[in-house]
Formats: C-alpha cells, sequence, structure tokens
C-alpha cells in the first residue's frame, strides 16, 4: 500500500465497458458504464455515492461487491486486489443492501434461512453445526432488533421494516468489513426509513463497519455520509467530506444536484436547478467534460478538452473552473 | 362556473374480505378550487390511492362507495350512470398514474395512446389529434415530439415516459387532475423539472389538482392546501404553512421528524421514529387510531371517538384529543 492510511476499498482507474447492440445489424457500441474511477475509501468510512440514474453507480457497486469484473484497472479489498481474490473471500468482506427487501428477500424461504445462507455459503469455523448456526442466527437478529419468534416465519408475514432488518442480519451474520447499502430506504415508509437509518448507524459504531450508501435522497446522504462522491456519466466528478460538499459545493453539477433537495419548507417554491436538458445518452457521451451541455457555467474550451482531476482540501474536483492554467482558475482548495 | 371544482364530502369505502368489512377509508372531506393544489400525505395503506380511484371511480369492483355529496363542477358524480361518468373521465377530470414504467401500454405506440382520449371525447380529426399530442409533448418538455409519437414506450426513458403520462392526461383540457405520486419514480433533477411542469400548467389552464404523495418535501413546496391520511382517516389539514410550521397531530409531528433535514438534523444523530405499525382496518376501531403508536395517547383515546377540532387559526383542523396548546408544548419538548 501507498500510504500508511488504512483504506478497506481502493479502486485504481476502474473501467467497465458493455457492449450495447446499437440495432439490428449495426453491430455494437461500447458503453462506457464506469469510466476511470480512483477511489479510496477509509475504515470506518461512510461514503455515499450521488448520481442521477444511469451515471454508473449500480455497476460500481456491483464491481465493489465483485459481482462484476472491471473492464481495466484494478479494485483492491484490504489490500489485496481482487482479481487475485476468491469469489467467496470477497463476499465474506463486502455484503450488500438491497433496496427493495419486498423483492430481494426469497419469499418461500424462512427468515431463519434467509439470515443464514451466508454463513452456509461462505462457511464459518465457529458454526459448523445446526446448533451453532441457529445461535448465530439469533444473535444476528437480536443485533438488528427482530424478534426469536420470527425465526420460522417467511417474509410476507413481516411488514417492510421488518424485512429490511431481515436484509441488513443477513448482510452482517458473517461480520463483513463493508456494507454496500443501494438505496437502503427508498422503498419504505417514512416512519420506518427513520429506524432504518438509526438501526444502521448504531451497528456502524458498534461493528466498526464502513459504509457505502448510494441514494438519490440526498437528505439521507447528508445525513449518514462523512464522505460524499458525485459520479457523472461514469466519472467521480466531485469527491469531498460531507461538510464541505454540502456548504462548498464545487462542481456545477453537484451545486444543481444540492439545489434540487426539496426539503420542507412551505415558503419556498419549487427550485429551478439550471439541468435543463435531459441527461445525455452514455453510449454516444458529450465531447469535452461530458457535463457541459447541462452546465450554466459552461465555457468555450469545456466542449472541446476533458477536464484534469484537480485535488481539493479534502478530495477532488473535474471541472475547467478549478483548473489553473485553462479555466477561470478558481482557487480549488 | 362555481370557483368549486371538485367536492367531497363523508366518502366512505367498504371492502368485504374473509375476515369481515375492511374499512380503508373512513369519512374524508374535502374541496379543491379552481387553480389550487391539495395534497394528500401518507404512508401506504392510508387509504390516499383508494380515495382518487374512488373520485375517478375506478375502484375495484368489491369496493362499496358511499357519500354524502361526490360532486365535480356542480354535477353529482354518484348519480350520473357510468356512460356520463366515460365521458368525464379523461375529458373534464383526468389522473396522472404513478409508475410510468406500468401505466402504458408496451404495445401501443405513444402518438396512438396519447391521441385515443382526444378522439373518443372530442369529434376531432386524427391530423388535428395529431397536432395537439405534439404541442402538448413539447410543453412538457419533450424535443423532437413529432417524432416520439411513432415510438414505443420502451424506447423511451423514465423520465420521458412520466412526462407522456402527464401529456396524456391534459390532452382533452381537464379542469380538474389527480396525480397519484407522479415524481416518486424519478431522479431529484427531474423531479423539479416535472413538478415546475405542473404549477405551470395549472396556471394556464386554472386545473383544480389533486397531488397524492408521501414525499413531506414536495408537498411542502407545492401544495396550497395538505390532508394528513391516516388508516383511512384525515388527521390533520390546512394550508401548507400550517401544517408545516405548526404541526398540530402527532402523526404529523412524528413524520416531520422522522426525515433528515438538511442544515437542521445534527448528522448522524438518531432520527425521531414512530414505533408499532398501522392498525387492522378490518372491523371498527373504537378511539383513535393512532393511539397505540402515539406518544402522548391516554385511556380516553383509546375509547373516545374522536373529531376534528380547530387548531390555532381558521381553516386548520386536526383529529385529536389534546388541545392546540397540549400539541405545540409536545412538539416542544420533542424538540428539546
Amino acid at each position: 500500500m501507498s500510504d500508511n492510511q488504512d483504506f478497506v476499498l481502493e479502486a485504481r482507474d476502474v473501467t467497465r465497458t458493455f457492449m450495447i447492440s446499437a440495432g439490428f445489424m449495426k453491430g455494437k457500441k461500447p458503453l462506457r458504464a464506469v469510466n476511470g474511477i480512483n477511489l479510496q475509501v477509509p475504515r470506518g468510512e461512510v461514503l455515499g455515492l450521488v448520481g442521477e440514474s444511469g451515471c454508473g453507480k449500480s455497476t460500481l457497486a456491483k464491481m465493489l461487491l465483485g459481482l462484476l469484473p472491471p473492464s481495466s484497472g484494478e479494485l483492491y479489498v484490504d489490500g489485496t486486489p481482487t482479481s487475485q481474490m476468491q469469489r467467496l473471500d470477497m463476499a465474506r468482506k463486502v455484503q450488500p443492501i438491497f433496496q427493495d427487501p419486498y423483492s430481494s428477500l426469497n419469499p418461500r424461504k424462512t427468515i431463519g434461512d434467509i439470515i443464514s445462507l451466508p454463513v452456509r455459503v461462505q462457511g464459518s469455523a465457529e458454526a459448523s453445526s445446526g446448533k451453532e448456526l441457529r445461535m448465530r442466527v439469533e444473535e444476528s437478529m437480536e443485533l438488528v432488533g427482530l424478534p426469536r419468534r420470527l425465526y420460522g416465519n417467511f417474509p410476507n408475514q413481516l411488514s417492510g421494516g421488518q424485512r429490511q432488518r431481515v436484509a441488513v442480519a443477513r448482510a452482517l451474520i458473517n461480520r463483513p468489513e463493508v456494507v454496500i447499502c443501494d438505496e437502503p430506504t427508498s422503498a419504505l415508509d417514512v416512519s420506518v426509513q427513520s429506524q432504518i437509518l438509526n438501526l444502521l448507524q448504531d451497528l456502524r459504531a458498534e461493528l466498526n463497519l464502513t459504509y457505502i450508501v448510494i441514494s438519490h435522497n440526498l437528505a439521507v446522504v447528508e445525513h449518514m455520509a462523512t464522505r460524499v462522491a458525485v459520479m457523472y456519466l461514469g466519472r467521480l466528478v466531485e469527491v469531498a467530506d460531507t461538510d464541505q460538499l454540502f456548504e462548498n459545493p464545487m462542481h456545477p453539477y453537484t451545486k444543481a444536484l444540492l439545489s434540487s433537495v426539496l426539503s420542507p419548507d412551505p415558503n419556498q417554491g419549487v427550485p429551478e436547478t439550471g439541468l435543463g436538458v435531459a441527461y445525455p445518452n452514455p453510449v454516444d457521451p458529450p465531447s469535452g467534460c461530458t457535463f457541459h451541455p447541462r452546465c450554466v457555467e459552461c465555457m468555450s474550451h469545456c466542449s472541446v478538452a476533458a477536464p484534469r482531476t484537480i485535488p481539493t482540501k479534502t478530495g477532488l474536483v473535474e471541472c475547467h473552473l478549478y483548473d489553473e492554467d485553462q479555466g477561470r482558475g478558481r482557487k480549488a482548495s | 362556473m362555481s370557483d368549486t371544482i371538485l367536492e367531497v364530502r363523508d366518502l366512505v369505502i367498504d371492502i368485504p374480505v374473509a375476515a369481515g368489512m375492511l374499512h380503508p377509508v373512513q369519512s374524508i372531506s374535502f374541496e379543491v378550487k379552481r387553480g389550487e393544489t391539495l395534497c394528500i400525505v401518507g404512508e401506504s395503506g392510508c387509504g390516499k390511492s383508494l380515495t382518487s380511484l374512488a373520485i375517478m371511480d375506478l375502484l375495484p369492483k368489491a369496493a362499496i362507495r358511499t357519500a354524502s355529496a361526490l360532486k365535480l363542477d356542480g354535477e353529482d358524480l354518484q348519480t350520473i350512470g357510468e356512460r356520463r361518468m366515460s365521458d368525464i373521465r379523461g375529458n373534464k377530470m383526468s389522473m396522472i398514474f404513478q409508475e410510468p414504467m406500468t401505466s402504458l401500454n408496451p404495445a401501443y405506440t405513444i402518438g396512438n395512446q396519447l391521441t385515443e382520449a382526444l378522439r373518443r371525447h372530442k369529434k376531432v380529426s386524427a391530423a388535428e389529434a395529431r397536432d395537439r399530442a405534439i404541442y402538448l409533448l413539447e410543453k412538457v418538455g419533450i424535443t423532437a415530439a413529432a417524432s416520439r409519437l411513432t415510438q414505443y414506450p420502451h424506447q423511451l426513458s423514465g423520465g420521458l415516459r412520466q412526462r407522456v403520462m402527464i401529456a396524456m392526461a391534459l390532452m382533452c383540457g381537464p379542469e380538474m387532475i389527480i396525480a397519484d405520486e407522479p415524481t416518486t419514480a424519478l431522479d431529484v433533477t427531474i423531479q423539479a423539472q416535472i413538478l415546475h411542469l405542473l404549477a405551470d400548467l395549472q396556471d394556464e389552464f386554472n386545473m383544480g389538482m389533486i397531488l397524492i404523495t408521501h414525499d413531506l418535501g414536495v408537498v411542502s413546496r407545492v401544495a396550497n392546501r395538505v390532508a394528513v391520511m391516516y388508516a383511512g382517516q384525515v388527521v390533520e389539514t390546512g394550508t401548507a404553512k400550517q401544517v408545516f410550521e405548526n404541526p398540530t397531530h402527532p402523526y404529523t409531528q412524528g413524520l416531520l421528524e422522522c426525515i433528515p433535514i438538511p442544515g437542521k438534523t445534527k448528522r448522524g444523530s438518531h432520527l425521531g421514529s414512530i414505533p408499532g405499525i398501522v392498525p387492522s382496518l378490518v372491523g371498527e376501531i373504537p378511539g383513535c387510531h393512532f393511539a397505540d403508536r402515539c406518544v402522548h395517547a391516554f385511556d380516553a383515546c383509546r375509547s373516545d371517538r374522536v373529531e376534528l377540532r380547530d387548531g390555532f387559526e381558521p381553516g386548520h383542523v386536526y383529529r385529536c384529543l389534546q388541545t392546540p396548546d397540549q400539541s405545540a408544548a409536545n412538539l416542544k419538548k420533542g424538540a428539546a
């Protein structure tokens, strides 16, 4: 490892390309869902990953989970390159929590079966017998606040909040180091949403977990995350500490995203985001800076040259505005 | 032409189920004026979607609808036959359904689906209907509208499909529109655009609008009036300002504490939560429906029938046994 800092996840120049059919007899075109991402996640951090649908958040999450190999570049989990790791070793360290607990739990398995599955698949030294396994499951259920009597129940007998707790228990039973939460609460009702967010916060402190929280609800990200990465068309356009990002957004896209957050305030109307043009087609991305057709601060050379990655005080930004050689040379830090 | 476009008095929906009678909507009353937006907020199962279906007369067959008044522009929707109702539906009053992914027919082109209602309701030629469709698609911000007409729903993105749904609802120039979660499936950036669009169109056509959502942020920004629903009842109603600045019902207060508010909620702190679950609506519930989840509940809450009462200001009513002063005190205590 380069630094003495303890990075539990690291991405170096990770790219994932899909070949998309362009039509009958037309051959295939490349779609760069993730296009050269560099990211370091220190242990114990909550990294919020935000961006519009189609920006590559979920592709990145799948690669971090080991469900999809990168086309190029390398991912490191605990300092080991994932290309040299077994699928199961990776699953022991990185676990997911999915968006919709109504579809992510097998309706024909009992809660006990669902929660114990990772142990049965990945194996575990402490839980070799059935009795020990059951103890592990019950311990995990207790951890997430599920009553033990639900052990033999089926998912359809549970409420939405309880189902999401099952998903959390399943993710945590083998004590992973990283949990990837893909929209953990957006399928839930408001009153249940807060319970799950509180639970995730408590568990992080208790088990020293690292989270990657993917959400389009920026209020949730601001609440949960210690650092935020903003994605646009497969690139990280801005990474910064949460305070810094929400109080002092740099990239025009971050600014537009933040302005579209609707916090409850009857004295304000719906804000104008300025993002007039629709999200571009990722198969045929705009030239230069891919954000330039929607950018309110677009300059003449933005459509020609792609911006460099400029380091900032707490992260990075990719925008000509902060490039001293080309842009207006705003101070990046 | 009266000022009130839609009047709903004591709307009740009952559905016979195996376990007895389900009461998903229990005596709901409201009215919507021209150019006004009423937001109905509530969690799943509170009866908000059924209320809108009842107004459109699109309830499932088993459901029984009764009301002391259900009037659109003075016309009693209960006594008119199905024939007149289908003249009104999609014409004078239309609905934007949630989930644009599933509510468009995948086997027909956008143009076909857009013009269907207009051709059915008004005497227009195919060319006129097509012109109107293009006009509205442009209005909802779709570029290259003419070429979209020959496309199928699967060729459009989620945001575009939602816009098509909105254009479709506006084809016949409705006077009343019901939008059921129109932005829930969309990105925040598109959400803002769609909300702007609805507001602009509403101004232009002077439509009454009911917006059904569970997103309190959206409600606070677009509503003239808000009705908070819980377990089949309206528990609090008032202007957006009244409800958001002086939430009086414990459920409304609880909901507002559940969401992180940028700049207000301390990062990483515990959010408020409402313990327990929504009660079963099969059979009668004596007393307040919220009593089992309410931290302020006392004995009378579980036995007495709770009626709507006035809040601090006129027009602000809520369904609780506590006085407005007690409620305000609770809110302060909760915040401290």
